[in-house]
C-alpha cells in the first residue's frame, strides 16, 4: 500500500518519462522529416520523366520491324545490319508542291520507335540522272550520320552495268555517332564499329551523353500534304537503287530522325525528297533522293510484305 | 477539502506541490470508491495512480461546471472502466494483507466506527449499489452529482439508491447491524 508521497513520486516519474518520450519523438521528427520530404519530392520529380519515357516503345520491338535484313543477309553478315525505314505521309496528287517543294524542315521528333529520322528539303525539281554505275557510297544526307567507312562495306555487284536497280548488299555492322562535343564518344553495341565526327550540317535537337547504341533503323518521315490522307506510312529501305525512269511524281520531303536506345533523339536537317514509283500501287513504294545525291533509293511500305513487294516490283521492271 | 481546484490550477501553472496536495487529499476517498469497481485493493490503487498520472500528463481543463471532487471521481471512474476493459479484474478482495490495508484506509478516511461497519457491509452488494451508497453516504454527493459521476440520470440514481438501501438493510440484518 503506497503512501501519498510514494504515489506522487510515481506520478511525477511517469510524467517525466512521458515528457522525455515526447521530446525524443520531436527530435526524431525534425531529424528525419526533411530527409523523408526530400525523398518524396525526388520521387515526385522522378515520376515525370519516367512517365515520358514510357511513351517510347522498347528498342527490341522496334528492331522487330526490320525488313531489310532479310534481303541483305544473302551477301553480308546478318548481325547489326542498318535498316532504313521510311515513314511517309502520302498525298494523292501534289502538283503545286511538286514544282515548289517545301523548304520547311519537318522536325517531328515524337516518334513511336527508336530510329533515325531525317528531314529533307531538297527541291523536287532536281534533275534526275540515270544510274548506270555501281553504288559505292551512301547518300550525302545519310553520310552525315553514317561513318565515312561505309563505302568500304558496301559491295555493289558490277556484272550488269545495264541494270537499273543496283542492290546494296552490305552495310556496316554498326555506326557510332558522336555527341555534339566531339570529345565524347558513343559506343555502339558492336564494339568494332568505327567512329565518325559529327558534321556541321546536322542540327542536333537533343543529344545523349556517351550513349551506346547499335546502328538504329532509319525512319524517313515524309511530311503529309493536305490531300486528306491522315495516316503516316512507314517505309523501309530495300537496299536497292531505282532507275530514274521509274521515279514518279514528287509527293513529300523526308525527315530522318535517329532515336537511340536510351530514348534520346537526334534530328537531322532535311536531306531529301520522296517520289512515287511508277507502276507501283499507291502507298506501297517510295523513291527517295537524298540531298546532293543523284540516286533514288527504293523504299518499301511496311504495310506490304517483302515477297509481295518484290512480285509487284519485278512486274513493273519487266514492263519497262 | 474543496481547494482541489486551486491545487490543480497551481499544478497547471508549474507547481508540482499542487499535484502532491491533490494526491494527499483525494487518494483514499477515490481508492474506496474505485474498490467498488475492481473489488481488489491493488487494482484500485493502480487505477487511482493512473487517474493522477492522467491529470499530470494530459492536464485536462477543469471548467468548474461541477465540484473538483465530482470531476476527479468521474475521471477516476472512466480510467477504471478503461483499465477493466483492457485487463480483467484479477482476484477478489480476500487476501489478509489487503484486507488489513483496506481497514487502515477505512479507519483513516472514514474515521467513524459506524461508517467502517457500513462500508464493510456494502462490499457484498452489487457494484452499482456499492457505488451509489458510497458516493451518497460516505462522500456526501448529491443525487445530481452522483448521476454525473456514474453517467446516469437522476431518476436512475434514485432508483439505484432505493434498491441499494433495501439490499443493504437485508445485509445488515443478516450481520446483526442497523442502518
Amino acid at each position: 500500500m503506497k503512501t501519498y508521497q510514494q504515489m506522487a513520486q510515481a506520478v511525477f516519474s511517469a510524467r517525466d518519462a512521458y515528457l522525455r518520450k515526447k521530446q525524443r519523438q520531436k527530435v526524431l521528427f525534425f531529424r528525419y522529416a526533411p530527409v523523408m520530404a526530400s525523398f518524396g519530392f525526388a520521387v515526385l520529380i522522378g515520376l515525370h520523366p519516367w512517365q515520358n519515357r514510357q511513351n517510347f516503345p522498347a528498342v527490341s520491338s522496334v528492331m522487330e520491324e526490320t525488313t531489310i535484313s532479310e534481303t541483305v543477309t544473302e551477301t553480308s553478315p546478318p548481325e547489326s545490319v542498318p535498316v532504313i525505314m521510311t515513314e511517309a505521309r502520302i498525298s494523292e496528287t501534289v502538283p503545286e508542291i511538286q514544282s515548289e517543294p517545301s523548304e520547311e524542315m519537318h522536325t517531328e521528333t515524337v516518334q513511336t520507335s527508336t530510329e533515325i529520322q531525317t528531314a529533307v528539303t531538297q527541291s523536287a525539281t532536281q534533275p534526275v540522272q540515270t544510274v548506270s554505275e555501281p553504288v559505292t557510297e551512301v547518300p550525302d544526307g545519310l553520310s552525315e550520320m553514317i561513318p565515312e567507312t561505309i563505302p568500304e562495306s558496301v559491295v555493289i555487284p558490277t556484272e550488269s552495268e545495264t541494270e537499273t536497280i543496283l542492290p546494296v548488299t552490305e552495310f556496316p555492322e554498326s555506326i557510332v555517332i558522336p555527341t555534339e562535343a566531339e570529345t565524347e564518344t558513343i559506343s555502339p553495341v558492336s564494339e568494332s564499329a568505327p567512329e565518325i565526327p559529327e558534321t556541321s550540317g546536322n542540327e542536333i535537337t537533343e543529344q545523349p551523353e556517351s550513349v551506346a547504341f547499335s546502328f538504329p533503323k532509319i525512319i524517313l518521315h515524309l511530311a503529309k500534304n493536305n490531300a486528306g490522307n491522315d495516316e503516316d506510312a512507314v517505309f523501309c529501305l530495300t537496299g536497292e537503287i531505282i532507275s530514274p525512269e521509274l521515279v514518279g511524281e514528287w509527293f513529300d520531303t523526308v525527315d530522318i530522325t535517329v532515336r537511340y536506345p536510351d530514348g534520346s533523339v537526334r534530328v537531322a536537317e532535311a536531306i531529301g525528297n520522296a517520289y512515287l514509283v511508277k507502276g507501283m500501287p499507291y502507298g506501297t513504294a517510295a523513291a527517295v533522293q537524298f540531298d546532293g545525291e543523284e540516286n533514288y533509293y527504293l523504299f518499301r511500305s511496311q504495310d506490304i510484305s517483302e515477297e509481295e513487294f518484290q512480285n509487284l516490283f519485278s512486274g513493273i521492271e519487266d514492263e519497262i | 477539502m474543496d481547494n482541489g481546484a486551486s491545487s490543480y490550477r497551481r499544478y497547471i501553472d508549474g507547481d508540482d506541490s499542487g499535484m502532491t496536495e491533490l494526491i494527499r487529499d483525494y487518494k483514499d476517498g477515490l481508492l474506496l470508491y474505485l474498490i467498488s469497481f475492481t473489488n481488489n485493493l491493488s487494482d484500485a490503487e493502480d487505477c487511482v495512480q493512473e487517474t493522477f498520472i492522467k491529470l499530470a500528463i494530459k492536464k485536462p481543463k477543469f471548467k468548474g461546471k461541477s465540484s473538483f471532487k465530482t470531476w476527479l471521481y468521474t475521471i477516476g471512474r472512466n480510467v477504471t472502466r478503461d483499465m477493466l476493459r483492457k485487463h480483467r479484474p484479477s482476484v477478489p478482495l480476500d487476501d489478509a494483507a489487503e484486507l488489513a490495508d483496506l481497514q487502515d484506509i477505512e479507519q483513516n478516511y472514514l474515521q467513524e466506527e459506524q461508517k467502517m461497519i457500513l462500508h464493510q457491509a456494502i462490499r457484498s452488494l452489487k457494484s452499482d449499489y456499492q457505488q451509489v451508497i458510497y458516493l451518497s453516504y460516505f462522500e456526501q454527493f448529491s443525487n445530481d452529482e452522483i448521476a454525473g459521476i456514474m453517467h446516469k440520470s437522476r431518476k436512475q440514481v434514485e432508483n439505484l439508491l432505493y434498491h441499494a438501501r433495501k439490499s443493504l438493510k437485508i445485509q445488515l440484518e443478516k450481520e446483526g447491524g442497523c442502518l
